[in-house]
């Protein structure tokens, strides 16, 4: 009680030393913002109350009483004073002025750009009003030692305040320098496995660069692109998001810019904001590259060359990845998948690609593999207006076919959809969905059929693929890293790579990547490593067919299930191939073409790929 | 350079102030300023560096022009001579013309090819970011130079100084000469003004960076999306309403950085916004919002006669003209400040004391539904997209009330958008109020704004780890 007391007429002093401030700068710090200053003025009239009481509250002290009882008498007789006479000419003369000020810096417009220094005379001038009112009123040495008491106070307030900005500008200070030493001498990440990409690189400095304004503009690419710890920091990035709202319906989200399946809207129309490549993929393949008993020098001269020129003509778009992306479906079981949305005007385009081939090689047996998505499949129902459906635009693309033969691959993975066909964490099918299609397309094909129980089963942990990325690292992706079965056939084949311009042969790659030697985003490379090479088969099967298949990502699951059933496979990426597709298969003495592309490729932006090819 | 980005957090503030500080001299600490403010403009296009200092140079000598002569003081003329109206009109055919050139020739030329067929070659000028910002600043130098308010800086790097200080350079607040002519020649940088700038600072990168750049991924799913012919009602209404509080976020965030910069360097900026959705009405909503480029508008717009009227409504139409043109070379920002215009008109015409009279609650709903639809209007170049986002928000739409999308985004953000409509509430000065109570409180209030920033400052780092939600909404100023 007595320490509340003692504080409160303490501090009821404290205020009326406000108006003795000399100390121009906190009170003109606190006069210049202009939302403070109604605020003030209401609290000070609070104080006024305040001081009143306190006053009254001091008297009665006996505390106080005892040990300044002289003071004592006086101060009582003076309390009624105290409230009329020292506080109303502060609170008028205060009031007096504030409405102006207000008026000068926050209210009006036409009035603020008057400095708002000018209301700094108003403390000054409020004292001198008061001190000779005070004198009337108080023996002179009293007030001496009042005002004694009441500096030291306000001193020791002033202090403390002063003490919270030190204490506020060296805590942020002793962060930012410390974040500031953290973002330049932090070791910074070159790659990024979970973006499966390259990360930018500290571009060199030319004037010439310079004032084009490349520098400056690629340096900050780098510098934003590189933060130390990068991947901790986009993980918290996923963790912030995640908190900053509630799951709906039980965790399902979509990631990514919604798609309306609508007519011309092509599926990936928004993937260049986030579809990432992998422009130098020996980076991260060489690993396994290594192990595959190669020398990883020629490899990663010759890929860094292939890549670079893919770099050049191929647009962003068309890179691995991209091939999907747009909106993503998580699941909170961890699957996650690509919403599909095309519509006729794509099939179509796509289709007379395709006949075009036919048109050109006439004498070649020709087959399409359009392959549907794990959103086909898995997709819950409640949730089917968010994506298109596949299947019929599958169908539709096949009817304009002329001359060239349909695989029907979705049928025959729609009855195995209680097994692991699709990757939950990555937009490729798996090994065994590969297999699957891959013995369909042989039986289309009248080619022997591969049987899945001569094959080598290999497994390893820990896979998190392309759908962790496309997610942003969503939670439920992210925290569900699965097993990857790849399915080997267990014939004996020989391998060998192009560039995508068909120079630089080479054998250094095998058609099966080492699957324990591959980072964990990056599993599915485990087929033939990446897509911008031009790889060729020749296998144990010798019944003269030779096989070219044009195809993306998804056809380098299906290459291996093949060596049981054509004597030569030749595996074209249609995004990185730089040669004429008829002109190959005259030179390679083509037999059997496939078009193997999953429905995003063929009825995205990957179309456009096919009449560079011709 | 943007202020909420890691190169300027970590690299280049860090330079600037080693320097600032360590130098003591005023004039040093100036020219570290005028060094590092060209060196954040010229960042990514060197070149626009030189049409600044083309600015700096010809106003400088316009400033000292338009001023009356130390002859002309003396003889106490009642009307200005005619050398300075016509170095006047050279100042505003200037400046004006440097604005037009660089940011609305290619709106013009489109349109006069569109409208009358010509085929004038459309000029391929990149707007310049921040042109409209810095030239209106001289612009209000020289006509304050020339209305005798100010005198005109002899010193070329002091008023140099003033055009390019990067703190308020690219984005506002559009800061008087008057305010800062004092502190140019003398100031410091109290404990105090550190203190107060730095947690100001880190208040509008937060606003920026938690709030505004999460809240356009909203944005960007529902109104930003390609096709909008697909929106529902609620879908419309949510987008748009979180456009809105995207918008402030980031203006007022960019400002409240410009103010804390201004502030660690001794500067004392004018507040450019005051918690605008409090507003009860437009005409105070505009008393709230963008503060310093209303009031630009009524100091040196209103006086104009139009037509040779002067008349309220002919000059209200002028001003809110102008609003719209500057914020944008675009046909819908011209809609939307005469959007504007049209109410704060009506409000005008009905008068205070009968706005005084209608509800509180009604007053609340009709400005912030004014407000909001003005900011559709605000956010769609492409006026066909405008029209179809409107219709969207009528209970015509045909399609339908909701979707799984929108109810997806509305739960997956639901507390990041509670979050930012309370912190549009003034918090800051409710903590102020509350410090005032006692001193406990008080130095409770002050570690815990300590702790706050200290937190704010390194979530907003790591968020800017993902550049690709960092947008910037001031190319086209």
């Amino acid at each position: 009680m007595d320490n509340n007391k003692k504080r409160a007429s303490e501090r009821s002093e404290q205020t009326r030393n406000l108006s003795h401030n000399d100390n121009r700068d906190s009170e003109r710090a606190r006069q210049l913002d202009p939302e403070h200053i109604a605020a003030r003025r209401k609290a000070q009239s609070e104080q006024a109350k305040h001081l009143a009481d306190s006053a009254n509250s001091a008297a009665n002290s006996e505390k106080r009483a005892s040990a300044r009882a002289s003071e004592n008498v006086p101060r009582k007789t003076s309390s009624p004073t105290v409230r009329k006479n020292p506080d109303n000419p502060l609170m008028t003369g205060r009031q007096g002025t504030r409405p102006a000020s207000e008026g000068t810096s926050g209210g009006t417009h036409r009035t603020s750009n008057i400095s708002p220094r000018t209301i700094n005379t108003n403390p000054d001038a409020s004292p001198k009003k008061q001190s000779p009112d005070q004198q009337q009123k108080h023996a002179m040495t009293q007030d001496e030692r009042l005002r004694l008491r009441k500096k030291r106070i306000q001193e020791q307030s002033k202090r403390r305040e002063n003490a919270f900005r030190v204490f506020n500008i060296s805590a942020v200070m002793v962060v930012f320098v410390f974040c500031t030493l953290f973002m330049t001498f932090g070791k910074r990440p070159t790659v990024s496995y979970e973006e499966f990409r390259d990360l930018n690189k500290c571009p060199t400095f030319t004037w010439d660069s310079y004032f084009k304004g490349e520098f400056t503009e690629k340096f900050a690419a780098f510098y934003n692109d590189t933060v130390p710890l990068r991947s901790t920091f986009k993980d918290m990035i996923a963790s912030f998001r995640a908190i900053i709202g509630i799951p709906y319906k039980g965790g399902v989200a979509i990631v990514g810019d919604p798609i309306k399946p609508s007519d011309d809207v092509p599926p990936t129309a928004n993937v260049t904001s986030q579809s990432t490549s992998f422009k130098n993929p020996v980076n991260t393949s060489s690993k396994a590259l290594d192990v595959s008993g190669s020398s990883s020098q020629s490899t990663s001269g010759t890929s860094q060359s292939s890549s670079s020129s893919a770099q050049q003509e191929v647009p962003e778009q068309h890179e691995d990845g991209a091939e999907m992306s747009g909106s993503v479906l998580v699941l909170p079981s961890g699957r996650g998948m690509s919403l599909f949305g095309a519509g006729k005007s794509t099939a179509d385009e796509c289709a007379s690609y395709m006949n075009h081939f036919k048109e050109l090689l006439p004498d070649v047996d020709m087959y399409a593999l359009i392959a549907p998505t794990a959103v086909s499949f898995y997709l819950p129902e409640e949730y089917k207006n968010a994506s298109a459906e596949e299947k019929p635009m599958i169908d539709y693309l096949y009817s304009k076919l002329e001359g060239i033969t349909p695989v029907d691959a979705y049928s025959v993975l729609s009855q195995h959809v209680n097994e692991d066909i699709y990757l939950k964490t990555d937009h490729h099918w798996t090994s065994l969905g590969a297999f699957y299609a891959a013995q369909e397309f042989a039986r289309t094909a009248n080619a022997p059929v591969p049987d899945l129980s001569t094959y080598e089963v290999e497994t390893r942990d820990g896979f998190l693929g392309s759908m962790n990325r496309y997610s942003g690292y969503h939670p439920s992706i992210k925290n569900h890293p699965e097993t990857f079965t790849l399915y080997k056939p267990t014939n004996s084949y020989t391998t060998d790579y192009y560039n995508s311009d068909m120079t630089n042969e080479r054998t250094d790659r095998r058609l099966i990547l080492n699957l324990q030697s591959l980072n964990a985003s990056e599993y599915y490379l485990v087929f033939i490593g990446t897509d911008d090479v031009v790889t060729h088969v020749k296998t144990d099967c010798h019944n003269g067919r030779k096989l070219l298949m044009i195809k993306d990502s998804y056809g380098n699951a299906l290459t291996a299930n093949l060596t049981n059933s054509f004597e030569e496979i030749w595996v074209v990426d249609m995004r990185y191939f730089q040669k004429s597709v008829s002109e190959f298969c005259k030179e390679k003495e083509i037999t059997d073409l496939l078009f193997m592309w999953n429905t995003f490729s063929a009825m995205g932006p990957n179309r456009h790929e096919l009449p560079e090819i011709y | 350079m943007v202020f909420s980005s890691l190169i300027f957090l970590y690299a280049f503030l860090p330079l600037c102030m080693l320097f600032y500080f360590l130098i003591k001299p005023l004039k040093g600490k100036n020219g570290v300023l005028i060094v590092f403010s060209l060196l954040f403009y010229s960042w990514g296009e060197p070149v626009r560096v030189l049409y600044l200092l083309l600015s700096a140079v010809v106003n400088y000598f316009l400033g000292m022009g338009v001023s009356p002569t130390r002859v002309e003081l003396k003889k106490d003329l009642s009307t200005p001579t005619l050398r300075r109206k016509i170095l006047l009109a050279v100042s505003l055919v200037f400046n004006i013309g440097m604005i037009g050139v660089f940011k609305y020739s290619r709106f013009v030329v489109t349109n006069i090819n569109g409208i009358f067929g010509a085929e004038l070659p459309v000029p391929d000028i990149v707007p310049m970011i921040g042109i409209s910002f810095y030239t209106f600043q001289v612009m209000s130098y020289v006509i304050d130079c020339y209305w005798e308010k100010v005198k005109p800086q002899l010193s070329f790097y002091k008023l140099l100084l003033y055009i390019c200080l990067f703190p308020q350079l690219i984005a506002g607040p559009i800061v008087r000469y008057s305010t800062i002519a004092e502190e140019i020649d003398n100031r410091r940088s109290t404990v105090a003004d550190i203190s107060t700038g730095i947690s100001r600072f880190i208040m509008g990168l937060a606003k920026k960076v938690i709030l505004a750049n999460q809240l356009y991924r909203i944005v960007d799913s529902t109104i930003g999306k390609n096709d909008i012919s697909g929106l529902t009602i609620l879908g419309a209404w949510y987008g748009v309403i979180v456009y809105s509080l995207y918008v402030y976020f980031d203006f007022s965030g960019y400002s409240d950085m410009a103010i804390g910069l201004g502030r660690i360097f001794g500067f004392h900026f004018n507040e450019n916004f005051n918690h605008p959705y409090l507003c009860k009405d437009i005409t105070e909503f505009w008393q709230r919002w963008h503060i310093s480029l209303g009031s630009f508008f009524r100091d040196y717009l209103l006086p104009i006669p139009v037509f040779g009227i002067r008349n309220k409504y002919t000059s209200l139409f002028l001003v809110w003209l102008c609003t719209g043109i500057w914020h944008g070379a675009n046909w819908n920002y011209i809609i939307w400040g005469l959007y504007y215009g049209c109410f704060i008109m009506f409000e005008t015409a009905l008068g205070k004391k009968r706005i005084a009279k209608i509800p509180m609650l009604i007053r609340h709903i009709y400005t912030k539904l004014v407000i909001t639809i003005g900011f559709g209007i605000f956010f769609f170049e492409d006026l066909g997209n405008l029209g179809t986002f409107l219709k969207c928000l009528l209970p015509t739409n045909a399609n339908g009330w909701s979707d799984m999308t929108v109810e997806m985004l509305m739960a997956n953000n639901l507390f990041l958008v509670i979050a930012a409509v309370i912190c549009s509430f003034p918090l800051v000065d409710g903590f102020k109020k509350l410090s005032q109570k006692s001193e406990n409180v008080k130095s409770l209030v002050s570690v815990s704004g300590t702790v706050l920033s200290v937190g704010l400052l390194l979530l907003s780092s790591v968020l800017l780890v993902d550049a690709t939600t960092n947008v910037f909404l001031y190319w086209n100023y």
